[in-house]
């Protein structure tokens, strides 16, 4: 039998000097993405790709699930799904020390970067 | 900082079905992943408290009709006294539920570092 039906990936990276652990699953349908520095699940967001414009355009649904619903959990989760070519919906999962946009972006990177890989 | 998260994928045979298990650990909880086929319709998260005897539960996504995984996700946080998400993606045959359960509490029996 070749490897497990869930093929997923991890790494930990270094962003904003805070240590910071992701770990990407993919379900099939859909793709988990966690980016944690607390090793724990905190805002819980999915992000579905609508259907693509004639002008090619993309529009994106972000709902929170769990956590707070603040505008940046949307952006990121929002973000995050422009910048990852797949058809499969995002279910996001961040928790985060702080709201600093660097950071965050590092992170962003970061995941980026593991998916591809 | 404690050790890192883990993933420990495992498999068993319930009735005529491959079970699929993907368990991520993280620190003070787990998420459980339970399907035949890659794909992720549901989702559901337990946790004690204080307030209760029985670990809480709800359901984040999809059919909340469907409480098979919030009673698995339910069960798993009494035994571990853990946060638990618990992903439940086959039918919903009554006979199977038991069966998957059982495999899972095996493994847990088994290899408890990866809860």
């Amino acid at each position: 039998m070749e490897g497990p039906l869930i093929k997923s990936k991890k790494s930990k990276v270094t962003c904003g000097d805070i240590e910071t652990e992701i770990v990407i699953s993919d379900f099939g349908d859909k793709l988990f993405i966690l980016a944690t520095q607390f090793q724990k699940i905190g805002n819980l967001t999915l992000v579905s790709k609508d259907v693509v414009l004639q002008n090619g355009i993309a529009t994106y649904t972000t709902k929170v699930f769990l956590g707070k619903d603040e505008p940046m959990t949307h952006v990121f989760a929002r973000s995050l799904a422009a910048k990852i070519d797949t058809p499969k919906d995002l279910l996001v999962s961040t928790a985060f020390r702080n709201s600093d946009k660097d950071m965050m972006k590092e992170v962003e990177k970061s995941i980026v970067e593991l998916v591809d890989l | 900082m404690s050790e890192d998260i883990a993933i420990h994928n495992f498999t068993g045979r319930c009735m005529e079905t491959q079970v699929h298990f993907h368990v991520m650990k993280m620190k003070d909880s787990f998420m459980v992943w339970i399907g035949d086929s890659p794909k992720l319709d549901n989702f559901s998260m337990a946790m004690q408290t204080k307030f209760e005897k029985s670990p809480i539960t709800t359901s984040v996504m999809g059919d909340s009709s469907d409480p098979t995984s919030e009673a698995i996700a339910q069960k798993l946080a009494k035994r571990s006294h853990k946060q638990t998400f618990v992903s439940y993606n086959l039918s919903t045959e009554a006979a199977l539920v038991p069966l998957v359960e059982q495999r899972l509490f095996e493994e847990m029996k088994i290899h408890p570092e990866y809860f």
